[in-house]
């Protein structure tokens, strides 16, 4: 299921190309970090950086969603559980704007939050073009 | 012997780092998952768990009412639980090992924790509650026919009274 949101994410992305090889860079600089740290072998790694996209992109839609609804507990759960998933993973962009934009929902900064949120949209979007390449 | 653990987190990609983690460092090893601490305690049971290792910030019930919920349960409050929580947050890991927690680390994960310290203190976690268990079987058997000795039946009848809020059953000797 989270494959096939991938894979369309990457559909639809595919027509504003132009920094195919660096978002491949970004996605394999993100695999040797957590290989480099954790010991686990390149496929692994590359499994788990997957499987974070996926995960990471549907966490970004519930946390605009419960926000949306000022539902702002459970979207900061959600920031913070993104966050950490990021940090596990060596996502280090992705981590750190989650780490803003808790900090901004935390003083009630909207502008920001949502900001950070689309930065990490754009990681993500990224991120998830080397697969489409591959 | 194949040894049990369980990760509860709501994360799946914690849960799956974690396990890939001890997986390629431990073996002998299976390792169980759950998303939530919900029902936790009859799957501990019915899995033979040796360790847990439990995140402290969950939506519904967080690591600290699973933690005191186990420690409350006779059968499982010697399963030692490694707890896990964000690397700021102190004072949660300072009230997880008031509850009983065995041991801590936190996320995300170091290279340090990754390779060395989570691995081993998943080790000696389910060392330790190997040992506990040989030493509740020598308490609770006959040596001689392996049957359960006398003790084991006063706690037994113990246990049924409160859990039946009850005084049905006494056991004089």
């Amino acid at each position: 299921m989270l494959k096939e949101v991938s894979r369309k994410v990457i559909a639809e992305e595919s027509s504003v190309s132009g920094k195919e090889a660096a978002n491949s860079n970004a996605f394999a600089s993100i695999v040797a970090a957590l290989m480099g740290v954790s010991g686990l072998d390149k496929a692994i790694s590359e499994e788990l950086v997957e499987d974070f996209c996926g995960q990471a992109i549907k966490l970004s839609c519930n946390i605009k969603k419960h926000i949306m609804v000022n539902n702002l507990t459970e979207a900061g759960l959600l920031l913070h559980q993104l966050k950490g998933s990021a940090g596990n993973v060596r996502a280090q962009g992705i981590a750190q704007y989650a780490l803003e934009a808790e900090l901004a929902m935390g003083i009630l900064d909207h502008e920001r939050c949502s900001s950070r949120l689309k930065k990490i949209d754009e990681l993500l979007f990224d991120f998830l073009k080397r697969t489409k390449e591959e | 012997m194949i040894s049990n653990i369980m990760i509860i987190d709501d994360s799946p990609i914690d849960r799956k780092v974690i396990r890939k983690i001890i997986e390629k460092r431990l073996a002998d090893i299976q390792v169980f998952e759950a998303e939530d601490g919900l029902k936790l305690n009859e799957s501990l049971v019915c899995h033979g768990i040796h360790m847990c290792i439990l995140d402290i910030l969950m939506p519904i019930k967080d690591g600290f009412q699973v933690l005191q919920d186990m420690k409350k349960d006779s059968y499982l409050a010697d399963i030692p639980v490694i707890v896990c929580t964000g690397i700021e947050d102190r004072k949660a890991i300072e009230q997880a090992l008031i509850l009983g927690a065995y041991d801590y680390f936190s996320k995300p994960l170091s290279e340090e924790a990754m390779k060395i310290s989570l691995p081993l203190k998943v080790k000696n976690a389910i060392e330790l509650m190997k040992k506990s268990q040989g030493i509740s079987y020598l308490s609770y058997h006959d040596v001689l026919t392996g049957l359960y000795n006398r003790r084991f039946y006063e706690e037994e009848i113990d246990r049924i009274n409160v859990k039946k809020k009850s005084s049905y059953f006494h056991y004089y000797g």
